[in-house]
């Protein structure tokens, strides 16, 4: 897991920042406005995963993209610049760009949600839902344990069955050639399929089996420690809201406003249909941008004071 | 200091347990001292974990139960939620069902949270236990991520948060390395000593703590009995000088053949591209027809190399040639992964079309191993040496010719893992070639011709059994019962 410069804040600050984003990346429907905050989300998706990752995810949500915006101009045909026609519809540049914005919005939103789950680890989740609703952080926790905890008993059932070998698995009414090459059995093909279908009904209804073994060992040792004793359970973790929390918020807090104001007033401004609006070089762009790389201005920060 | 007390933690008075109208237990009339480590030890399957769960009122099964159970002096169903967690603390077997919270601070807090004590002084109590046991360094790992040993210390240092007076314990060393094993009694011993605190431990291995132990109780048929310590710590002192564990007493000559069964050669294998190597760079070499023991601390990678060579995991890099593929069998940590069915008869029948045993090997197997009275339960409901049985069983009936067996003698008596062995060398008298993962050093020493240490994620020794625990210092055969039994069986005549 990346460390991050917001490690070094109470979770506040970051799940401030990262619906902040969210918001703005829903709200902020204007070209330079998702321009920028698409650049700075890959950016920084970029950094907290490293380049291959981040790049493998692109290779799937670049072509989505492409997609959305080619699809828009064929669903919806209003626009004043025609650039070809297409039998008796027309394309316009108009709904091909309104398609590109909307295709830049929903990458711009699964990869800020990406970089939220980097950042908002299960701990800080905890932190921040620990103190209002103590029971509902509890059983996210113990859901984030048992998740993989069943992936792995499901796999141990079924590879000790496959490869058990000695077994003739093969042979075995009930049982398909699960991986097993086959070799001089006579079945045929929609026997087997039954077969394996019958098999996988089987693993479910054995993995559920041992979940429910499992919770109710998991559900005794915590009635053993002492859950359900007192009416109001108290929290380990510590919310230390310091002073230099309190100024980022502010900082964060002065940005989102002007950036909102600002972002409001390009919106209204700016216009798809019938006819794109003119995009001029504006001020108000760079308390928006400014938002964007307050993690990167974090970074360095960080990075300076640790070589000093 | 003498800490022992002449007052009494847990009063048992004429309890029976039954489950319908089939008795499990009693009656037991028996007394623990407060301040005392007491040792209980019986069969498998015995009813002892069922004892030890109705001294805790959340873990009593359900059943019929007559009689009463108190502590220090109050009878255990008048106990409220919170002073049963603030008195009696248990630790089971299996510790990964007891954790509840994704890390190891959250686990440590979680009783203390229950039971809604302050911040500052949780903070302190979890500071001072976690101190106690070195789990400083880990506190803020996953707890999914731990070794055997860290969670069954994470598991006794969270109760131990909550201040309990008396300390069940169901062999709370089962799955630890040998190692881990003596650093987890040890720590016991201590909170014992410099705590005062009450612990009562179920056990088959009763000679690795028995120098720590201040009362000795065996339960037969039902009913517990005291026996003097003193005289069974002595009677375990006169076993362990009476044999020498270099004596021969394994079951098949030593390197039988030079036929080659399964070779590994500069094998690499991790669970995720993200994670390190677990096995790096092994090379290993199993004979065809030997016993082969692999032994090595908890996380060492003795598990991943068996399901490395049955084909479950993949290999990175490197070759691996494994000439009985076709015809082999994995006995897996767990026993779950191969209970499949309603009931143990109908587990020890699935593969019978395949394999062509007859209804009368499943008999004989079943009644060799003594778990012929349980067939027609639920295997989960078996106790936890019987559901080791079973599966044993269930592997043995298909008779392969590569046996891959991971701990197969945890939670088993010594009759028990007498049988287990028996079976195994009858096995390899057979042709079949024989891979033992254990901890169980006793075991190994007699079992198995040829011993390698893994370590590291390599095979750092190979070597006959007798050379190989003849050099070490700390892995070192316990001289058990089973180890005397086996090696001279005129001298046992109880089991």
């Amino acid at each position: 897991m990346t460390r991050t410069a917001f490690d070094t804040y109470h979770p506040a600050i970051a799940a401030i920042y990262l619906v902040a984003a969210l918001v703005f990346t829903m709200a902020a429907f204007h070209p330079v406005f998702l321009a920028m905050n698409f650049i700075m989300a890959i950016a920084y998706n970029i950094f907290l995963r490293g380049w291959r990752p981040a790049l493998k995810t692109l290779t799937w949500q670049l072509p989505l993209l492409l997609i959305i915006t080619l699809l828009n101009p064929i669903f919806s045909q209003s626009g004043s610049t025609v650039l070809f026609m297409f039998g008796y519809s027309a394309f316009y540049l108009e709904s091909l760009v309104y398609g590109l914005c909307m295709g830049i919005m929903l990458v711009s939103i699964m990869q800020w949600f990406s970089n939220l789950s980097h950042i908002l680890t299960s701990d800080k989740m905890m932190q921040l839902t620990g103190r209002v609703m103590p029971t509902i952080g509890l059983m996210v926790t113990m859901i984030l344990r048992l998740v993989p905890q069943f992936m792995r008993c499901s796999k141990s059932i079924r590879s000790t069955q496959e490869f058990c070998t000695s077994a003739n698995l093969d042979n075995q009414v009930g049982f398909g050639a699960q991986g097993i090459p086959d070799s001089g059995t006579s079945k045929g093909f929609f026997a087997k399929r039954a077969d394996s279908v019958r098999t996988y009904l089987r693993d479910l209804t054995v993995l559920m089996g041992w979940g429910m073994e499992d919770s109710l060992d998991t559900s005794e040792a915590m009635r053993a420690r002492g859950w359900g004793a007192a009416p109001k359970r108290t929290t380990y973790q510590r919310s230390d809201f310091r002073a230099r929390d309190g100024v980022m918020a502010a900082i964060m807090g002065v940005l989102i406003v002007i950036s909102t104001v600002c972002a409001i007033a390009a919106c209204t401004q700016f216009t798809y249909y019938p006819e794109l609006s003119e995009l001029i070089v504006w001020w108000g762009y760079l308390p928006y941008l400014l938002f964007l790389i307050i993690p990167f201005i974090l970074e360095i920060k960080e990075r300076i004071v640790w070589s000093l | 200091m003498e800490p022992v007390r002449n007052v009494p933690a847990i009063e048992v008075f004429g309890f029976t347990f039954a489950y319908g109208d089939r008795l499990i237990l009693g009656p037991v009339d028996w007394t623990v001292k407060e301040g005392s480590l007491t040792l209980l030890v019986g069969a498998t399957g015995c009813g002892k974990t069922t004892l030890l769960r109705n001294m805790k009122p959340e873990l009593a099964p359900t059943g019929v139960r007559e009689g009463s159970i108190r502590v220090f002096g109050r009878p255990i169903e008048e106990l409220s939620a919170s002073e049963s967690a603030q008195t009696i603390g248990y630790v089971s077997q299996s510790p990964d069902n007891q954790i509840v919270c994704d890390t190891v601070w959250h686990e440590m807090a979680f009783g203390l949270e229950n039971l809604a004590i302050p911040q500052d002084e949780m903070h302190r109590r979890v500071a001072e236990v976690a101190h106690f046991f070195g789990i400083e360094p880990w506190l803020d790992n996953a707890t999914n991520e731990l070794s055997g040993g860290q969670k069954q210390l994470l598991t006794l240092a969270s109760i131990l948060a909550l201040r309990p007076r008396i300390l069940l314990l169901d062999e709370p060393t089962g799955q630890l390395d040998p190692v881990a094993s003596k650093n987890f009694l040890h720590a016991l011993f201590r909170i014992n000593r410099e705590l005062g605190l009450t612990i009562l431990m179920v056990t088959h291995e009763p000679e690795t703590v028995v120098d720590y132990a201040t009362a000795f109780a065996v339960m037969k048929d039902g009913k517990v009995q005291d026996r003097d310590v003193e005289e069974y710590r002595r009677e375990v002192h006169e076993r362990a000088s009476s044999v020498d564990f270099r004596a021969e007493g394994v079951c098949a000559p030593a390197f039988s053949g030079e036929d080659v069964a399964v070779t590994f050669k500069d094998v690499y294998v991790r669970y995720k591209r993200e994670l390190p190597y677990v096995l790096r760079g092994l090379d290993f070499t199993l004979k065809k027809g030997s016993v082969h023991t692999l032994v090595g601390g908890n996380g060492s990678g003795k598990s991943t190399l068996l399901s490395t060579m049955s084909g479950i995991m993949k290999i990175d890099r490197g070759s691996l040639k494994n000439l009985l593929k076709d015809n082999q069998a994995l006995l897996p940590q767990d026993p779950k992964s191969l209970f499949v069915c309603d009931t143990a008869a109908e587990e020890l029948a699935e593969w019978q079309k395949g394999c062509g045993y007859t209804d009368e090997d499943i008999r004989d197997l079943a009644k060799n191993l003594h778990i012929d009275h349980v067939l027609g339960q639920h295997p989960y409901d078996l106790s936890g040496g019987q559901q080791q049985l079973l599966a044993f069983a269930k592997i043995m009936l298909t008779k392969p010719a590569l046996l891959m067996v991971d701990e197969p003698t945890k939670g088993l008596d010594v009759r028990s893992k007498y049988i287990v062995a028996d079976a195994i060398c009858r096995a390899a008298a057979h042709g079949t070639t024989v891979l033992l993962v254990t901890h169980d050093l006793a075991f190994a020493s007699r079992v198995a011709d040829t011993t390698s240490m893994i370590f590291d994620g390599q095979i750092v020794s190979t070597e006959p059994t007798s050379l190989f625990f003849a050099e070490n210092l700390f892995y070192r055969p316990v001289i058990d019962r089973f180890f005397v039994t086996w090696t001279r069986p005129e001298m046992e005549s109880g089991i």
